[in-house]
């Protein structure tokens, strides 16, 4: 009986220790990176980093949200070593705030996205964006805050290109994040949404009706930025390196991305 | 000086914190009658009356989603039958605002009705008054400050609710957006600082101004109840 008791009380110690033993290394592991990255990354940066952590490396923890969002975040002091951002202007709002060494990665197009086989077949890009009206019904057209979400500026400026503004003005579904307005769409509670040609490609739920042609809105530019006040910079330029190397190029590209230029050659 | 985002924010927030609060009051007042009388049941029915406050806002919005969004069932016979498209509209936020302020309601409203003197019904029913009339003349003259006290803490929480709302009616500017959803708005865009504080300034001069004004509408509502029990005595 007193056995059993102190073998079930060694055994609570025991796991306690354990608990309080890996707390503080799950917080902060050492050594491990963050990277901060745009809601449309998600799919495609997690499998780079995976591709990262199989060639040895310490897979780097990965923070998804409205580019915008995380600008704000990593300018109030959030700690992280690299920014993926989904346009330019929010990596240079935030080299005003912080030490930064950002260049282009990644491309991407606009594209006009809805829940597979709801919507009739777009023929025609312009005959299609003009009947947007009709097809909406009494339905939304979701996609990121225009305010400050880049998928959502990029969406607005297409929007105002093809005229479309002032009938849609009162029939938009702002969102937090791209991913949240695409959400709204295969849930099937928007008919129509505003996203990524690479959104068509990793959701399974959604089709493109639509890739946007690219003189409708602001060149789309993801850079890589580098937080040069941020601890374990040789780690993070690792990591910097392989995003940009011929084989995470593939991965990109296969993800719906169009690798850009910039890379050094590795 | 008020921008028209911060115009349609605030004016949006009152709508939906009244017609949530408007709205739910008779649900609340009856609950609550059923929660004083006690008996069998209502350890449960209490729970369940609480769920919403210690529920995730977020949980709440999804359930109304998944009921009453435009795929779901019920939601699509209220689209298609009664033409009342609840999600992505005000009303929505409104229902989101009621469901989450529910139990400030009920609660203030169970006190005011457990706090009567039995002996005042007895004595009501004893000079011939029919139930209605009993209700009308006893009851719902003393439960009044519960009710305004917890008609405007309720309303003071509907202002202020974010996770329901954003998650079942999202975050639209003029439909939707109330002013803590607004202020998320404001807060995700670099140099919306200017913009958040104005509206953080709005949120608490209406929160500070709802307790203020449930407070002293108690007190009066108190000592006016006590002259009209002098004078029906």
């Amino acid at each position: 009986m007193t056995t059993a008791f102190s073998h079930r009380r060694r055994l609570g110690a025991l796991l306690l220790l354990l608990t309080l033993g890996l707390l503080p290394q799950g917080l902060h592991a050492e050594g491990t990176i963050t990277v901060f990255a745009a809601a449309s990354l998600r799919e495609a940066l997690e499998k780079q980093a995976m591709a990262y952590a199989a060639e040895g490396h310490r897979a780097p923890r990965l923070v998804f949200a409205a580019s915008s969002t995380l600008a704000r975040q990593l300018a109030a002091g959030a700690e992280a070593q690299l920014f993926l951002s989904a346009d330019e202007r929010w990596m240079a709002n935030l080299g005003e705030a912080r030490p930064l060494s950002s260049a282009p990665l990644l491309g991407n197009r606009l594209a006009l996205l809805a829940r597979k086989g709801t919507q009739p077949p777009c023929d025609g890009l312009e005959s299609c964006l003009r009947a947007l009206p009709e097809r909406l019904g009494d339905g939304r057209l979701a996609l990121g805050d225009p305010q400050h979400v880049p998928a959502g500026r990029y969406g607005q400026a297409a929007l105002s290109f093809y005229e479309l503004l002032p009938a849609l003005k009162e029939r938009l579904l702002p969102a937090d994040s791209v991913r949240t307005a695409l959400a709204w769409v295969a849930r099937g509670e928007a008919p129509l949404g505003l996203g990524y040609a690479s959104d068509a490609r990793v959701l399974p739920a959604l089709e493109a009706l639509a890739i946007i042609p690219a003189e409708a809105h602001p060149p789309i530019i993801y850079p890589l930025g580098r937080l040069l006040d941020a601890p374990q910079q040789g780690e993070a330029q690792a990591f910097e390196a392989f995003l940009r190397s011929p084989r995470a190029r593939t991965a990109w590209e296969e993800a719906g991305f169009t690798p850009l230029a910039s890379a050094p050659q590795s | 000086m008020m921008g028209e985002v911060e115009m349609l924010a605030t004016l949006l927030s009152l709508k939906v914190a009244a017609v949530a609060v408007l709205g739910s009051l008779p649900l609340a007042l009856m609950v609550a009658t059923r929660l004083a009388r006690g008996g069998r049941g209502t350890l449960i029915l209490d729970a369940l009356v609480h769920l919403p406050l210690v529920l995730p806002p977020v949980v709440v919005g999804y359930l109304l989603l998944i009921t009453l969004g435009t795929q779901a069932p019920l939601g699509g016979w209220l689209k298609d039958v009664l033409g009342l498209r609840l999600v992505f509209h005000w009303t929505g936020a409104a229902l989101a605002a009621a469901v989450v302020t529910f139990p400030f309601q009920v609660r203030a409203l169970r006190l005011a009705l457990e706090a009567i003197d039995p002996g005042l019904h007895r004595a009501a029913q004893s000079l011939g008054l029919a139930p209605w009339a009993r209700f009308r003349r006893v009851t719902f003259p003393l439960a009044l400050p519960g009710l305004l006290a917890g008609a405007i803490t309720a309303f003071a929480a509907a202002l202020g609710e974010f996770g329901a709302i954003m998650t079942f009616a999202a975050n639209i500017p003029g439909e939707t957006q109330t002013l803590p959803l607004a202020i998320y708005s404001a807060l995700q865009t670099p140099g919306g600082e200017a913009a958040a504080r104005r509206l953080v300034a709005l949120a608490i001069a209406l929160a500070l101004a709802g307790l203020l004004l449930g407070e002293s509408a108690a007190r009066h509502l108190r000592a006016r109840t006590g002259q009209t029990l002098g004078s029906f005595r």
